[in-house]
């Protein structure tokens, strides 16, 4: 009934309501224990978990031993107290039954003392006793004089235990029987004695009882007791039945009953023989009662107990390590799963092609985090909806829903379809769908897989390319060079750009022209032809660099232009070997370049007007000096003469003095006026000493107004280079007069007021050339003026105009030379400053011999 | 023309040798003895100081310059009478040399006259200028002789002071100064006290 009414209860509600704890049931220590349980890691859990049954198990199995041994215990105890109990009981009647054999000794004792007994009712009443109890022997009276007066023994006893009369009934037993005898007179006591063994004859138990007569002794009762027959008649029969019962003497020595060996010792395991003996109370210790338990089988039982509930934890042990490791087996497996879904799944959300998943009937089962991105929506809004999908474009919904019923049916195309998917933003995208059926693992088709990419990026990318591509080609029309391939040997034009066609039409005629005009280019290397077309536009992918192009300029008449013409091998598109020829129009080039050249000799000519402007007051010096010789002469002359002191010797003599000062003067004029007439540039072979003599003249001019000395060293044998004099000297009067300005800036000492001109050859760049250069001992150059030295109209002087050196400078390179200005140095004292330029020898030149020094 | 009396001697320093051999030719015709050196650094070296003499230099030379030739005479309290030869546009450095007690300057190309004229100034005033430094020459040869006691007993005579004051200025009895002071008469061989006090003062004791 009650079970019917439980299933009637549990019916309907489900199962785990009625399994689970409440979860209210919370209890402090409860609590605490989950609180350590959630704060463990794992991997101490899993051991926690693993290690608790075990230790369940070990104490389950101490407790189940420590049960058992306790029982034992008890049972062996109990067991004692019944053998002692026993042994007690068995003793009692044992003495019981002496002390009643000794009552009635003591009266018959009592009675002769009396002589209310005499010897006839004595034998009777001692027959009479030795009937009735069998373990007597015999009874004997004893007088003083331990003569045996009556003696009788028992019908049980054999002959040569048979007392004879008169006979000294104690002769066997002398010393024992006379002791007993004394000591049981002397005492007034009863008093057992217990016969000593030996063989041959039955061990006995004397009974002395004294009798007095009056205040002396008396002799004795002396009755015999059968030890044997003690035993059997005294020792309860449910006692000796239950034990081994023995009556021993007090070394131990069994005079009657059983004894149960002891056990060997080799067996540790078995208990010593539950045993217990105690004296049999009216004799004391001359007679011992023992009694041994018999051996049972309980310990035999108790063990296989025990070893059972061994095997057994040792089982459940075992199992629960097997169970363990299988677990940790299963855990390992688990976290591989787990990686390899993670793994999958990330893989998923990277993936940047977003995957979509349907049934059969078209519901979205799964999509991935790449399909939630692309379209913008979640994956809960996606999953579990069906046609019409939200990403559709509400504009082609019944086309998507088309082609939704064309997917489902099979019917897909291998490349992909390209739709419009709508984002949750209601913007629009491009995307390409491909759909395979979705098989499972035994090979049935569950639905379809959809993978979606977005292929907007794609299409920008290839409306850019031909945005670029237009954009090349533009640039390409708005050059201001006209640009056209044509192949070689082949009057085709490949290309041609808008101001080719302007210039020479479609045809390439023009481009014809222009190659044998231009002249043609070296053959082409044959890894120039790889890779040097672009796969977009067909044009060259790489530059046109000037050392690997022809370059000539000429001169187109029918368009009255000046044209720079390049032309290039190229390999076409088509793998053709093809011409290009870039024409620029450098018509106006070509007239600033004529202008700019008319202007810098405009500038060279006024800068030495300029110089030599600066250097008038130095130059009218110059100029006082054979002006005032000359002044001196005629003086002198004029005066001789009047005062007629003068011989026509003396007259020439002075005369020629004038006439050299007269000519001295006029070569410094005629100088000056070489230096600063215009010329046209005119680059002539030239003697380098004639060169640095005239300008040294020049400069001189100036160095001398400064006080300055001027060291200058020509190295012998240099060849004559090819440059336009004049500007040479220019600049080194330049750099001289401004050696000499620095000195006298630096306000040196006389003696430390040297220009010093040298003029070397030397190798530069392994090309001979010749250096000039001019070292002063100023102050040199403060690392400001060394940035703009070369900087037109920037000047240190108060009034410099700032064009000397960057005409120097110009004028050196226009001779393809360099300048260089460096300040000299002791320790971290300038001393000085070193101006220096150089100008190449050109090849004709260094046939010629020139001793080479190498450059430091 | 070597028998025809001198009027004096020129000494000309100058580093062009047209001009130095043109100032020589002019001045040899008007009777002067000229001397030419191509440097400041051979004039010093070579010329006489006792000659009664002027001297015509070149303000602008390579190596010593006039100026320092100058200033090197007036280290040597020379009694040499200077004129400058300058060129154009050298005039604020002529003045320079004004002041440090050149005669003149002249620029080039000369004026003959001029130059004479100069020229003759100038060994007018060499002749006295050198008679005051052989004077002074002389005194300071005779003041050298006193001993530094003496020198200093000399210092408080020329001051005016009696013996007795100068006895108690250097700490010494009157006695001795009256020793100093005759020694110093026998050393200066001066008479008198106004002697003494001319030869002191550097003054001409000839012309009084």
């Amino acid at each position: 009934m009650c079970g019917s009414r439980a299933v009637l209860y549990t019916h309907g509600m489900p199962l785990n309501h009625l399994i689970a704890l409440p979860s209210h049931i919370n209890l402090p220590s409860v609590g605490g224990a989950q609180r350590w349980w959630k704060r463990l890691t794992p991997h101490r859990q899993d051991r926690v978990a693993m290690l608790a049954p075990l230790a369940a198990v070990l104490l389950f199995f101490a407790a189940i031993v420590s049960a058992l041994g306790y029982l034992r215990v008890e049972e062996i105890e109990r067991e004692q107290q019944a053998v002692r109990r026993d042994v007690e009981y068995a003793q009692q009647r044992v003495r019981l039954r002496l002390l009643e054999r000794q009552e009635q000794l003591m009266r018959m004792a009592r009675e002769l003392s009396n002589r209310e007994l005499d010897a006839t009712d004595f034998r009777t009443r001692a027959a009479a006793m030795l009937d009735q109890y069998p373990e007597m022997y015999g009874i004997a009276w004893i007088d003083e004089k331990r003569k045996i007066k009556v003696s009788l023994g028992s019908t049980v006893l054999s002959g040569n235990q048979l007392y004879s009369s008169g006979e000294n009934g104690l002769h066997r037993n002398k010393p024992d029987g006379q002791d007993g005898f004394a000591i049981a007179n002397e005492t007034r006591q009863p008093l057992y004695v217990q016969r000593p063994r030996s063989d041959g004859y039955v061990p006995l138990l004397q009974l002395f009882v004294p009798l007095t007569e009056r205040t002396r002794p008396g002799g004795a009762v002396l009755a015999e007791f059968s030890v044997d027959g003690l035993y059997r008649y005294g020792i309860p029969p449910e006692v000796s039945a239950q034990y081994a019962v023995s009556l021993m003497d007090s070394n131990g020595g069994v005079l009657a009953g059983t004894n149960i060996a002891p056990h060997s010792r080799l067996n540790l395991w078995t208990q010593p023989t539950n045993e217990y003996s105690m004296p049999v109370s009216p004799v004391g210790i001359g007679l011992m009662l023992r009694a041994q338990a018999y051996r049972a089988s309980l310990g035999v039982i108790g063990s296989g107990q025990f070893w059972l509930v061994a095997a057994l934890s040792v089982l459940t042990a075992w199992m629960l390590i097997a169970n363990w490791r299988h677990t940790r087996r299963r855990l390992q497996a688990q976290q591989a799963l787990v990686s390899e879904t993670n793994f999958r799944r990330a893989m998923e959300n990277s993936m940047l092609t977003g995957m979509r998943a349907m049934d059969l009937q078209g519901r979205i089962t799964y999509v991935n985090a790449a399909f939630c991105q692309m379209t913008g929506w979640r994956e809960s809004d996606l999953v579990g909806r069906t046609a019409p999908f939200p990403y559709w474009p509400d504009a082609e919904r019944d086309h998507a829903a088309s082609r939704l019923e064309a997917e489902l049916t099979g019917r897909t195309t291998p490349g992909g379809i390209q739709v419009r998917v709508k984002r949750r933003d209601n913007t629009l995208f491009d995307a390409r769908l491909y759909v395979a059926p979705l098989i499972d693992a035994i090979g049935t088709q569950t639905g379809w897989v959809t993978s979606m990419t977005d292929i907007t990026e794609p299409n920008r990318v290839r409306d850019q390319l031909s945005a670029s591509h237009q954009r090349f080609t533009t640039v390409l029309e708005a050059l201001d060079a006209a640009i056209s391939v044509a192949p070689l040997g082949g009057d085709e034009l490949l290309f041609a750009n808008k101001l080719y066609r302007q210039w020479f039409g479609t045809q390439s005629n023009g481009h014809l022209a222009l190659v044998a005009q231009a002249g043609v280019p070296a053959s082409p290397t044959n890894d120039e032809s790889e890779d040097a077309v672009d796969s977009f536009a067909g044009l060259p992918t790489d530059t046109l660099p000037d050392t690997e192009t022809e370059s000539a300029e000429i001169f187109v008449p029918e368009l009255s232009q000046w044209l720079e013409v390049r032309t290039r091998y190229l390999s076409w598109v088509d793998g053709r070997l093809a011409q290009m020829v870039i024409a620029t129009d450098i018509t106006s080039r070509r007239l600033a370049e004529e202008q700019a050249a008319s202007q810098a000799e405009r500038a060279q000519n006024a800068s030495r007007l300029i110089t030599m402007g600066e250097m008038a007051s130095s130059v009218a010096h110059e100029l006082n000096q054979p002006l005032t010789a000359i002044n001196n002469y005629c003086n002198g002359m004029v005066s001789r003469i009047k005062a007629k002191q003068i011989s026509e010797e003396d007259l020439l003599g002075a005369l020629e003095k004038t006439a050299r000062q007269a000519h001295r003067a006029g070569q410094i004029i005629q100088r000056i006026r070489s230096f600063v007439k215009r010329s046209e540039p005119n680059r002539t072979p030239s003697q380098i000493s004639l060169m640095v003599d005239e300008a040294v003249e020049l400069a001189e001019i100036e160095l001398r107004r400064f006080n300055v000395r001027l060291n200058h060293y020509v190295a012998a044998r240099l060849p004559v280079i090819m440059v336009d004099p004049i500007l040479i000297e220019q600049v080194l009067v330049n750099l001289l007069r401004n050696a000499a300005e620095s000195i006298d800036m630096a306000l040196r000492q006389t003696s430390d007021r040297i220009v010093e001109l040298r003029v070397v050859p030397r190798l530069m760049e392994d090309k001979p050339v010749v250096e000039f250069s001019v070292q002063d001992t100023g102050k040199g150059l403060s690392p400001e003026v060394m940035g703009r030295l070369y900087e037109a109209f920037y000047s240190t002087k108060a009034d410099g105009m700032g064009i000397g050196l960057s005409l120097c400078r110009s004028i050196v390179e226009s001779h393809m030379g360099r300048m260089k200005a460096e300040n000299i140095y002791n320790g971290e004292d300038v001393v000085g400053c070193r101006f220096s330029f150089w100008v190449p020898l050109t090849e004709n030149q260094i046939a010629a011999p020139i001793p080479l020094r190498k450059s430091k | 023309m070597s028998l025809i009396p001198k009027k004096g001697t020129v000494y000309v320093v100058d580093d062009d040798e047209a001009v130095r051999d043109s100032l020589q030719w002019l001045l040899e015709g008007k009777d002067y003895r000229v001397r030419c050196f191509d440097s400041a650094e051979s004039f010093l070296s070579r010329y006489d100081a006792r000659e009664v003499a002027c001297l015509i230099v070149d303000i602008r030379m390579g190596g010593m310059t006039g100026l320092e030739l100058q200033n090197r005479l007036i280290e040597t309290k020379s009694p040499l009478p200077i004129v400058f030869i300058t060129g154009h546009g050298d005039v604020p450095m002529a003045v320079d040399t004004m002041k440090k007690g050149a005669m003149d300057f002249i620029q080039k190309p000369f004026k003959e006259d001029q130059l004479v004229g100069l020229v003759e100034r100038m060994l007018e005033h060499a002749k006295e200028s050198f008679a005051d430094y052989q004077l002074s020459v002389d005194r300071d040869a005779l003041l050298s002789k006193l001993t530094l006691r003496e020198s200093q007993v000399l210092e408080r005579i020329v001051a005016g002071r009696l013996n007795k004051q100068i006895a108690d200025d250097l700490g010494i009895s009157i006695k001795t100064v009256e020793a100093h002071r005759a020694n110093i008469m026998e050393k200066l061989s001066a008479n008198t006290v106004a002697d003494l006090l001319k030869i002191a003062l550097g003054q001409t004791p000839v012309k009084l």
